[in-house]
């Protein structure tokens, strides 16, 4: 019969051994993949990477329409981000296969792509030609105030792009594993057990 | 390894490779849970735990790094009650930390238990036998297969709804030869340290009647 009395030092070693190597963790490629995506104007760029940060290339990358209907699909580069021309202004629905059991989701709302698109119908022709980056909102600029056009696109697109960083570092937070998820699990277990004790106890008894 | 949720429930091969993998579950989980020792439950709570946590654990691996898993540990040490040790380690992971979901659980536990079970009933012989060689081979042999197999269990999950075998053959089988190697290593020097420490560990961990000693095999 095993004695618990005498397990606790190995048990604490192994489990400090453990509990230390988490300390050296590093990025790998292991369970979850992510993908985010924005519209630069008519063009859906988006950014594939796994839990941990490293990034994902080559994997597949489809976009559906809100019906069902693929739109397109390509590779994701070295960096794992991907571009992909939209011809409707609809919900685009991006699909990515990492391989090995791997799939991420990602949906793209219509209104960030400019109003310039066709709306998604049975059978639209896609533009001939990608409109400009931006597009300025619809109310004209009063007359009074001289507007530098080239300023303001040129801080517009900044702030687009600051605003990307932030979606794309909120979306890396909500990835990220967090140690009280970690504890949590553990008490589970630990309490599991308890329960299980309690019950093989009473079957023993 | 974890099959992410809400893949495969696409098609009707997948749903029913869901299915499968559920019901295998389900089952190993019974006869696990039946099989269950009391003075076990610590044990399985302990590498439910060590599961739990080793998937967070990224050793180097050239250019890249791979993590722990230690099925075939768990099998070493549990047999049957890998199951349900494993199926509340998977659980867990799947609500806390987002490996995995509800629909994939079955199956992701049947690819890590069933080949736990399977180098149990192989392996156990050699883990326990008077020789250290032997039982570090064992271990090793164990923690590597164990691997292997999972990987096996999730290609075929996968070629059964349709993914085309050569790519699920590089990305699936191929890709985790290193890291079985890496866990037959670990496996071997956790054996190894057991039989020196908590040899009873190691013991026959179900039935009371066949429990084997340290050098009786």
């Amino acid at each position: 019969m095993p004695e618990f009395g005498q397990s606790g030092r190995c048990r604490t070693l192994l489990l400090a051994a453990l509990a230390g190597s988490l300390f050296v963790a590093t990025p790998a490629y292991a369970h979850k993949l992510n993908v985010f995506a924005y519209a630069e104007g008519s063009t859906i760029r988006g950014e594939v990477y796994a839990r941990g940060g490293e990034t994902v290339h080559e994997a597949a990358v489809t976009i559906y329409g809100p019906d069902g209907a693929k739109l397109g699909e390509t590779k994701t580069d070295h960096d794992g981000k991907f571009a992909l021309e939209a011809s409707f202004r609809c919900d685009h629905r991006i699909v990515v296969d990492g391989g090995g059991g791997h799939l991420a989701e990602f949906t793209l709302a219509g209104g960030e792509l400019p109003e310039s698109l066709p709306p998604k119908s049975t059978r639209a022709e896609p533009p001939e030609t990608p409109v400009a980056a931006l597009e300025l909102p619809k109310s004209a600029p009063s007359s009074d105030l001289p507007v530098d056009q080239e300023q303001l696109l040129a801080q517009l697109a900044s702030l687009e792009r600051q605003i990307v960083q932030l979606r794309k570092q909120l979306d890396g937070y909500e990835a990220k594993v967090r140690w009280h998820d970690v504890l949590g699990g553990l008490g589970y277990i630990l309490g599991l057990m308890g329960l299980a004790y309690y019950f093989l106890g009473r079957k023993k008894a | 390894m974890h099959i992410t949720e809400g893949m495969l429930s696409t098609s009707t091969e997948g749903l029913l490779v869901l299915a499968a993998g559920a019901a295998a579950a389900a089952a190993g989980t019974a006869i696990g849970l039946r099989k269950l020792d009391f003075e076990r439950v610590p044990q399985v709570a302990m590498l439910s735990a060590a599961f739990f946590v080793a998937s967070l654990i990224h050793v180097p691996l050239g250019f890249t790094t791979v993590h722990l898993v230690l099925n075939g540990l768990v099998g070493l040490v549990l047999g049957w009650a890998a199951f349900p040790a494993l199926l509340v380690a998977l659980l867990l992971q799947a609500v806390l930390l987002g490996f995995g979901g509800p629909t994939t659980l079955g199956i992701n536990t049947t690819a890590m238990a069933l080949p736990a079970v399977a180098c149990y009933t192989v392996f156990h012989r050699l883990a326990v036998s008077r020789d250290d060689t032997l039982a570090a081979a064992g271990g090793f042999l164990a923690g590597s297969l164990a691997i292997m197999l999972g990987a096996v269990v999730v290609a075929a999950a996968l070629v059964a709804t349709g993914e085309h075998f050569a790519s699920v053959w590089k990305v699936v089988i191929v890709a985790h030869v290193p890291v079985a190697v890496i866990e037959g290593m670990v496996t071997a020097s956790v054996v190894v340290f057991l039989r020196k420490v908590r040899p009873e560990l190691l013991q026959a961990p179900l039935l009371l009647a066949d429990r084997l000693e340290i050098g009786d095999a």
